[in-house]
């Protein structure tokens, strides 16, 4: 399985959706982190720990985009995509409620 | 004859004396009666005078505190520096935290391309009200002056001005150390989520047709005994002016408000979606456009994927006891108790220049 810890390989203080917000946003993460990397390896685990204030469009953007633009869909993503932070797991939560909103739109 | 007590007679003698050499001093003067301001007031300044009581929660009949706020604050826009002028608060005996992001933001916007000199007349009805304008840099503002500060060396956090994410970092920072004591990581996240939310509704709707630079937003937070005041606010076009724009708007006014909804097609039935959206003003309130907006998608389609800022405003509060959420924007006013969890909507008496989303969390 490939680890990717996001405030090492991508951003110590990730931030908003698009290329506006900065150097840390969703599109970014998703397009030049998580995207890559599930297309290269079986298996993808995300480790978000070290950073506690990710917010909704972030996640949204980076995760719900698999779906939404990146042609992932959400049976695939369930089975080869987790996601963990350990110290706070409404962030979790978050990323699950965005799949399944992804899911809805493009269904 | 009474015996004089040599501590007395000691101090009768040296209050003599400080009353002698201050009259050799005060030689060749005049008395005036009042102490001179030190403020010139040369010819043709205009005085702009804040109400006795800055503040926008109060209004309805027996409560002008809102409309007198919002006059002063249109008084600003639209004569501050415009000549040399002074702000006069000599009658104000109170302001209230997001009274006071307001009138900040009124005139640090009023003071762009503007010339004229500004000074500030303090309030002789409440020392209060000077710490706070002083603890504010309203002075500072109001006369030009160039100020910095740096949120790790402040005891309380001054009203913040910034665009983007700047400083967010750095405002949760002050949150996490300085007012809570022992801040757990999902607290943190709660916070670090709504504010993050708010300002990047500010950057993506407020402003539609500005530059990313000047997409200002202004934040204060205070803390009085154990309440947390915070406030994000914009001077933007207001909320309900673009949740109209949402993909899932008209869906959404179909199903919260099906009798206006059948009346405005029936009205114009051969209009097509875009003139619909433009007349919905017309027939839905901007206290209803704004509970709207904090609904997000309620259409079930999931369509916008831009709706979920409102979750993470409200999560703030939904998870701290004794919660309120205000949001102003326009001509309505939300707001939503924890308590009982029912958001009360709220017509303004004057339109209100821009969005205020201010949140009362009760500290552990």
């Amino acid at each position: 399985m490939h680890t990717i810890t996001v405030v090492k390989d991508f951003n110590k203080k990730p931030y908003g959706r698009y290329p506006e917000d900065g150097d840390g946003c969703g599109q970014y993460f998703r397009e030049k982190v998580l995207a890559p990397d599930l297309r290269k390896y079986g298996k993808v685990h995300v480790v978000l720990d070290g950073y506690n204030r990710y917010g909704r469009s972030f996640l949204d953007e980076a995760f719900g985009g698999l779906i939404r633009y990146e042609g992932f869909t959400y049976e695939d993503l369930k089975s080869r995509l987790t996601y963990t932070h350990s110290l706070v797991k409404s962030i979790e939560l978050v990323i699950d409620d965005r799949l399944e909103a992804a899911r809805k739109a493009c269904e | 004859m009474k015996k004089s007590n040599p501590e007395r007679e000691f101090f009768r003698r040296r209050a003599g004396v400080a009353r002698w050499l201050n009259e050799l001093s005060r030689k060749g003067f005049s008395y005036t009666g009042r102490k001179k301001s030190g403020v010139s007031k040369g010819a043709g300044w205009e005085v702009i005078v804040a109400p006795a009581i800055i503040s926008i929660y109060g209004f309805g009949k027996k409560n002008k505190h809102y409309d007198e706020t919002v006059k002063f604050l249109e008084d600003i826009k639209r004569r501050f520096l415009k000549k040399d002028c002074f702000v006069d608060f000599s009658s104000t005996s109170s302001i209230t935290a997001a009274a006071l992001v307001v009138v900040y933001a009124a005139l640090d916007e009023a003071r762009i391309k503007r010339t004229g000199n500004a000074e500030v007349i303090w309030s002789k009805k409440n020392q209060r009200v000077n710490a706070i304008l002083r603890a504010n840099n309203i002075h500072k503002l109001i006369r030009g002056v160039k100020f910095s500060y740096a949120l790790d060396s402040v005891k309380s956090m001054p009203v913040i001005s910034s665009v983007g994410s700047e400083m967010m970092e750095e405002i949760i920072d002050f949150i996490q150390k300085r007012i809570y004591v022992d801040m757990s990581p999902t607290t943190e996240h709660i916070y670090g989520d709504a504010v993050s939310e708010t300002i990047n509704n500010v950057r993506l709707h407020a402003y539609p047709e500005a530059s990313p630079a000047d997409k200002k937003w202004w934040l204060m937070c205070s803390v009085v005994g154990k309440q947390l005041y915070l406030a994000i606010y914009d001077t933007g076009v207001g909320i309900p002016k673009t949740v109209v724009e949402r993909p899932w708007f008209l869906r959404a006014v179909e199903l919260t408000h099906p009798e206006k909804y059948s009346d405005l097609v029936a009205e114009y039935p051969e209009r097509e979606k875009s003139w619909l959206l433009a007349l919905v003003p017309t027939k839905i309130s901007d206290e209803d456009l704004i509970y709207l907006s904090m609904q997000g998608d309620v259409s079930g389609t999931k369509e916008d994927k831009h709706g979920q800022g409102s979750k993470s405003i409200l999560a703030l509060v939904n998870d701290t006891e004794d919660g309120v959420l205000w949001v102003f924007s326009n001509s309505g006013l939300y707001k939503f108790n924890q308590s009982d969890k029912k958001p009360e909507l709220y017509r303004l008496p004057k339109s209100f220049p821009g969005t205020l989303v201010q949140w009362n969390i009760e500290l552990p």
